[in-house]
Order: structure tokens, then C-alpha cells, then sequence
């Protein structure tokens, strides 16, 4: 190796043997030539790829740009428009809504809140303890409600409850935590409502119910005692007239007339009791003041006591009185009392319009679950247009004779509502001068 | 067996008739218009002996005025006048015969009473044991 290649970069030396030339010797002309031209071109080979490079870079770097341009600008968007929704639906809402953050930094709070607590806007932001002192002592609440509110605010309850104000106004609260889908806490939702309004309907309601009670109860305590007001002469009129026919009896003397019109103002003396006996029970009944005592009654047994108080009149009347029980129950669910009352007006009433030597019969029989008790009679038998009226009290029709009845005329309203109250109901079918029958339908 | 009766009633005609119907049966009555009056005659001052001697049967007419008859009897129970004490009244509101009877009256008669049947009556309850609460 010569000294002149010797001094040869490697690189050079590689090159001029790649364009054919010896290494150990010094380089011809046109060996520098074509090294020369494969150097140009390289160079520019190299320059090329620099340049397509160096515009991709440039190309990338734009779109990159862009592509943040655009992400930017979308989040932003994004979150513009969730600010703009969670604005406009807390200014939308009635209530005072307020909305804190774990550190207890005041995030929103809405115009309704500030129009109900009467605090400034300046505190619709910064420490949520200083809102609440204020809240505090704009309502005029108890200082250590500060510590109340604040403790709640850290904990991670759900509170629903209603605080009333010193200045008479109510509200309704409604406080929960706003929680991440983690379930990390961020801060808490409160909701203020005035109920104001509904809390004073509510107890006038309240108070109108009340009212309505005493009302109820005085009816109920007039009731009671005209009750008694009435009985009382009433049992004078009725125990002196008997008085005086019973001494008659024994031989103190009375004229014919005399005796006549003593048994008048007894038998009267009775009627007006009966009257007001079943008055009173019709206006209790109205007023929900009757109570039925319920208990297993005997069916046949109540039948045959329901007729047997009749049988003297019937026997007087000159008409036959029968029970037949064919229900298959033996027992129903009744108020003796009740009931028996039930029997004895439509027996009554059916021995009084049946004409002589007519038949009452007193039925029982099971249709399903339910039991159908019977009074039928052969009497004269009701008109059809006069059906509608038979239930309406003081509507009497006229007996067989052509005279007014001697009961009540109350008889048949207090039956039916006597059934009804029982669950049960009463039907009647009828044909003129063949008979009527009732039929009381009581559920098993 | 003849009967002496005490009639409590603040209405005098209702006083009058009880008190011929039980005559008419040979019994002796006195009556009472006031709670006073009827403390007055059962002698509440003396011991139990001489007032269930005092009488065989009370007639206690229910809202007298100037106080609770109710009182009468308690007052007679606690003293230990084992008598029978019937409840006479006017007043017929549901309920009225077991509020009586749980009271402690031996039996509850309800106005008017029927001047044909009421000596038997009369006699039949005196006839009982008071027993308060009892099956009457």
C-alpha cells in the first residue's frame, strides 16, 4: 500500500475500488471522474430521500395538529354543552338546588335557591361552610345546625326530611352524595323545597276533619239524649194509661168511653214510642253510628222467634204463620238483634196486609254460598208502580180494610239498610191479590 | 215474700208508676229524686249490714242530675252491699246493656218499662245473686 492510499478515508478507499480503480494506487483522472459522478449521485439520491422525509414529517405534524385542533375542540364542546344542561335543569327545577364538592367548594347553586334562602349570589361559589353559616342565620336556626349540616355534608348518607323554620315556613330536604361509577365521592346534591303551602292545607284539612269529628260526635251525643228526653214522658204517658186501664181491671170503674179513650193514649203512647225508636235507629244508621254485633246466629231458631212474637197477631187476624228452614246452612253471620228487627218487620208487615184466613210463611233456602230468607204472604199484594216507593220512609200503603197501617212507616227503610249494612240485600216480588213475597239474600 | 224497694228516678211520674206497680204487688218502696236523696235513704254513713239490711233491691234510674248514678253504685259495692242494683233508663244507644253490666248492675231494665210485666221482673231479679258482670 502506498502511502497515498495509505491517507485514503475507508470510505473513500471503498468507493474508488467500487468505480473499478486500484487502492494501492494513486487514482487516474478518470477514476476521480467516476468517483466524482458516483458521489453526485449518491448526494443526490440522499438529498431526495431527505426531502420526502422531511415533507412526511411536516404532513404528520399538521394532521396531529389538527386531529388535537379538533379533539380540543370537541371536549370543549362536550363540556360546554353538559354545563349548559346541568344549568339549565337546575334552573329549571322548583326546588333550591345546591351542589358542594367533597373539599366543600360551593359548585352551583341555582336562582331558586338564592330567591328561597334570601342569600346573596356571591356565595354561589367558595367554602360551602360559609354559605351554610349564612343559611343558618338568615333562617334563624339554632347556631349548632352549622355542625349538623357540615357533618352530614362529609358523610355519605341519603337524608329525606323537613325542617321548619322560626319564621313559619317549611321546607322539605332532600340531600344525597354525588358518587363517581367507581364509587369514589365527589361531593353532594341538595334539594330544598317549599311545602309551605301543602303542610298549611294539610292541617287545615287536618283541622276540618277534626271539626267534622265534633260535629259528628255532638249529632251522635244529641242523638243520645233526645233519646232519652223522648222515653222518659213517653214512659209516663204509656205507664199511666196502662196504670189506669189495669186499676179499671180490678174494679175501679171506668165508663165504656172512659176506658176507650185511656186504651187510645196508650195505644197511641206505643206508636210514638216505635216511632222514635226507629228514627233513631234509621239516624244512626245514616250517620254510620250503627254497629252491627256480629256472631254465629242460629237460623232456624232466630226464624221461629222472629214468628213467634207475631203469633198473636196473627191468631188475632185470624192468619196462618209457618217456618220452614230448608237452607242448608244452620248458622249465619248476623247481629241478633238486628236480625230478629229484620224478621219482625217484614212479618209484621206481611200478617198485616194479608186478609183473613191468608197464609205467612217465613222460609229459609241455599242458593251457592248464599242463604235466602223468605217472607211470603197471600195478602193483596203491591201495585208495580207502587214497588219503587216501598223502601222510602214515611210511604204507607193502605191496608186491606182501607185504613192507614199501624206501624211506623219506617218499617221497610230501616230493613233494607239493616240488610245492607249486614252485605246483604233485599228483593220483593209481588202480584195484586195473590201476595208478596221478600227475600233477604245474606252471604254465608 | 214481700220486697222493700228503693226507687231512684228524677222524673216524678216515672217514680210514681214504678212505685204503684211493686204496691200493687205488696211491696214497700221509697224513692229518691237526687243522688242526695237516695245516698240519704240506703244510709251510706252506716256500715254495709245495715244498708244491705235497708233494702232488698235498688231501682237506679240512669242521668240523674247533679251526678253520675253510676257513682251510687260503687259507692254501695265498695261499702259491700252485696244488693242487687238494676239500671233503669231512658237511654237505648248500642252497647248501653254491656257497659251496665260490666259497671257492676245486676241487670239493665230499659224504659219504658211495661207496668204489666215489671213487678215480675222486679221479682225475679231480687230473686238473683247480684253477682256484678253476671250472666244477666
Amino acid at each position: 500500500m502506498t502511502a497515498a492510499t495509505e491517507a485514503m478515508h475507508p470510505l473513500l478507499r471503498r468507493l474508488v475500488r467500487k468505480v473499478g480503480a486500484s487502492a494501492e494506487e494513486a487514482p487516474s483522472l478518470a477514476a476521480w471522474q467516476a468517483l466524482l459522478a458516483l458521489v453526485s449521485r449518491t448526494y443526490h439520491d440522499a438529498d431526495q430521500d431527505r426531502y420526502t422525509l422531511e415533507r412526511s414529517i411536516e404532513i404528520s405534524s399538521r394532521e396531529m395538529q389538527g386531529l388535537y385542533e379538533e379533539l380540543k375542540r370537541r371536549s370543549e364542546h362536550e363540556l360546554a354543552s353538559s354545563a349548559a344542561i346541568l344549568r339549565a335543569t337546575l334552573e329549571a327545577a322548583n326546588d333550591g338546588i345546591i351542589v358542594a364538592s367533597s373539599q366543600r367548594e360551593v359548585l352551583a347553586a341555582n336562582e331558586r335557591f338564592f330567591e328561597l334562602s334570601g342569600l346573596p349570589r356571591e356565595l354561589g361559589s367558595g367554602d360551602h361552610r360559609v354559605l351554610s353559616a349564612r343559611l343558618v342565620a338568615h333562617a334563624g336556626l339554632p347556631p349548632e345546625t352549622v355542625a349538623e349540616i357540615d357533618a352530614v355534608h362529609a358523610s355519605d348518607v341519603t337524608v329525606t326530611d323537613e325542617v321548619s323554620l322560626p319564621g313559619g315556613k317549611t321546607f322539605a330536604r332532600f340531600s344525597a352524595p354525588v358518587e363517581l361509577p367507581d364509587g369514589g365521592r365527589v361531593g353532594r346534591v341538595t334539594f330544598f323545597r317549599d311545602v309551605t303551602a301543602e303542610r298549611q292545607a294539610r292541617r287545615e284539612i287536618e283541622a276540618a276533619r277534626e271539626a267534622a269529628e265534633a260535629a259528628s260526635q255532638a249529632k251522635s251525643l244529641f242523638l243520645a239524649s233526645m233519646s232519652h228526653e223522648l222515653r222518659t214522658p213517653l214512659n209516663a204517658v204509656i205507664g199511666l194509661a196502662d196504670l189506669l186501664v189495669l186499676d179499671a181491671d180490678e174494679g175501679e170503674r171506668l165508663t165504656a168511653q172512659q176506658r176507650e179513650y185511656v186504651e187510645g193514649i196508650a195505644e197511641s203512647g206505643r206508636h210514638l214510642l216505635a216511632l222514635v225508636n226507629d228514627v233513631l235507629d234509621l239516624a244512626k244508621i245514616e250517620a254510620g253510628k250503627q254497629e252491627l254485633e256480629l256472631e254465629e246466629v242460629a237460623l232456624e231458631a232466630a226464624l221461629e222467634e222472629g214468628a213467634a212474637a207475631l203469633v198473636p197477631l196473627a191468631q188475632h187476624r185470624d192468619v196462618a204463620l209457618v217456618v220452614e228452614h230448608a237452607a242448608a246452612r244452620s248458622h249465619i253471620r248476623a247481629d241478633r238483634l238486628r236480625l230478629r228487627q229484620v224478621l219482625y218487620n217484614l212479618i209484621s208487615n206481611a200478617v198485616k196486609f194479608t186478609s183473613r184466613g191468608g197464609r205467612v210463611a217465613v222460609r229459609t233456602r241455599s242458593e251457592g254460598a248464599r242463604v235466602a230468607i223468605e217472607v211470603a204472604d197471600t195478602g193483596i199484594g203491591i201495585a208495580p208502580e207502587d214497588l219503587p216507593r216501598l223502601y222510602v220512609a214515611f210511604e204507607q200503603m193502605a191496608l186491606p180494610s182501607g185504613d192507614r197501617p199501624a206501624g211506623t212507616g219506617l218499617g221497610l227503610a230501616l230493613t233494607k239498610r239493616l240488610v245492607e249494612m249486614h252485605g246483604g240485600t233485599i228483593d220483593v216480588a209481588s202480584r195484586r191479590g195473590v201476595g208478596t213475597t221478600f227475600t233477604v239474600w245474606m252471604e254465608g | 215474700m214481700t220486697m222493700h224497694v228503693l226507687v231512684v228516678d228524677d222524673d216524678p211520674w216515672c217514680r210514681r208508676i214504678a212505685e204503684r206497680v211493686l204496691a200493687r204487688r205488696g211491696h214497700q218502696v221509697t224513692t229518691a229524686a237526687t243522688l242526695g236523696e237516695a245516698r240519704a235513704r240506703v244510709r251510706l254513713d252506716a256500715d254495709a249490714e245495715a244498708v244491705a239490711g235497708a233494702f232488698d233491691l235498688v231501682l237506679l234510674d240512669i242521668n240523674l242530675p247533679g251526678g253520675s248514678s253510676e257513682l251510687l253504685l260503687h259507692e254501695l259495692r265498695e261499702l259491700g252491699a252485696a244488693l242487687p242494683i238494676v239500671a233503669v233508663t231512658a237511654s237505648a244507644m248500642a252497647g248501653d246493656r254491656e257497659r251496665f253490666l260490666r259497671q257492676g248492675f245486676t241487670a239493665y231494665v230499659s224504659k219504658p218499662i211495661d207496668v204489666r210485666t215489671f213487678g215480675e221482673v222486679v221479682e225475679r231479679l231480687a230473686s238473683e245473686r247480684p253477682c256484678p258482670g253476671g250472666d244477666r
